[in-house]
């Protein structure tokens, strides 16, 4: 379903679980609105997201604040809902709070895009559409979003 | 850089993200709250569908399709396009099985039922607030109040859909290839279906049956 991703999304740019709630729900609004501008070929997922991003980032700006990302209570030992992927069962619970911290600590701009592609899963054209950006400027955004968190953590390879 | 990659992604499902609230009950609170000409309301529900149930593993194809033509009865609409979608078939049985006392309680309206006998299977669909009747394993009545289940149905241009009369109100009589889009599900290709208003509901019937069996159902319904 749309509504989780569309949730997750204006989570992360909003920044409080209400304002998430409110711009995920007008953004749904709006899009049933903006339907005659909705071409039927184009990918429905990109246009949606971006409406409701829009909305997340204006509501953002008028309340000025945002929550942290945090980990799961129990990440990593019996996660309830799901096994964890191979991935995340190589990460030690350490490893994911520092990642974490680090990715916390970033400027919005990397911070946002690292979040899209990794955290939410979203694709480069996904997170042009969410970031209200272009897709060459994502690339070049995450090249350098991902420099800067390797930097961070005090890594000179990986 | 890969392994840092790799290392994102596996963050994902520690971190903890707030539960996504029911995002539908509010939209479909909303959209009924408006009040808007026919048309540009028919336009808001097609969407509230294309955006609510569409699945995430749907994605409507690359074509030229346009939209090109609404028709619609209360919490339907169907739409002609260019290209209809490629989906398979989906599960034609929601919700919680219940008695017709229990739906009639609960979706607080009486059930209009066709003379078919006994229902195979009696359902309601709380979310939906949708009553779905199964009769001899191949034929399906759904009836809700509009306002409820919001249902969008995409044709090929050039496909019969017909309008009907029903029992005195308005119907559509819409040919199998159909694509269907109901809120909170999967789209699903539909077989032939006959929708009409009738005492203040919205129903649908659906299944293995020509327009005439289904027009003559119909005409049972009280």
């Amino acid at each position: 379903m749309y509504q989780g991703i569309a949730f997750r999304t204006a989570y992360l740019l909003a920044g409080s679980a209400a304002d998430a709630e409110e711009a995920a729900q007008d953004g749904f609004v709006k899009a049933h609105r903006a339907l005659g501008r909705f071409h039927a070929g184009a990918p429905f997922r990109p246009w949606l997201l971006k409406i409701v991003a829009n909305e997340a980032r204006n509501r953002r700006r008028a309340t000025g604040r945002r929550e942290q990302l945090a980990l799961r209570a129990a990440a990593g030992a019996a996660s309830g809902d799901a096994a964890p992927s191979p991935e995340a069962a190589l990460l030690s619970a350490e490893r994911r709070a520092e990642l974490l911290a680090v990715l916390n600590r970033l400027p919005e701009r990397d911070r946002l895009v690292l979040a899209c592609r990794y955290l939410l899963d979203l694709s480069e054209e996904e997170t042009a559409a969410a970031l209200a950006c272009r897709r060459g400027t994502v690339k070049s955004r995450l090249a350098r979003a991902l420099e800067r968190l390797r930097g961070d953590l005090g890594e000179t390879d990986g | 850089m890969a392994e840092l990659e790799r290392e994102l992604s596996g963050l994902a499902a520690a971190v903890e993200f707030p539960p996504a609230p029911d995002l539908a009950g509010g939209v479909r609170a909303r959209l009924g709250e408006r009040r808007r000409p026919r048309y540009r309301r028919l336009v808001a529900i097609a969407v509230a569908l294309v955006a609510v149930a569409v699945g995430a593993a749907f994605a409507v194809p690359d074509s030229r399709s346009a939209l090109l033509r609404f028709l619609g009865l209360k919490g339907v609409t169907v739409i002609q396009v260019d290209e209809v979608p490629a989906v398979g078939p989906g599960p034609l049985v929601f919700g919680e099985r219940a008695t017709l006392a229990r739906a009639r309680r609960e979706l607080g309206f009486k059930p209009l039922l066709p003379r078919l006998g006994r229902p195979d299977d009696i359902r309601i669909d709380s979310a939906a607030r949708e009553l779905i009747l199964l009769y001899r394993g191949r034929i399906r009545m759904s009836e809700f109040q509009p306002g409820g289940s919001i249902i969008t149905k995409l044709t090929k241009v050039g496909g019969a859909v017909e309008p009907v009369r029903v029992n005195g109100g308005h119907g559509l009589w819409v040919p199998e290839g159909h694509l269907v889009f109901e809120l909170g599900r999967q789209p699903r290709l539909a077989g032939n279906t006959l929708l009409w208003e009738q005492a203040g509901l919205t129903l649908r019937l659906e299944g293995r049956l020509t327009e005439a069996q289904a027009l003559k159902i119909a005409a049972s319904v009280r």
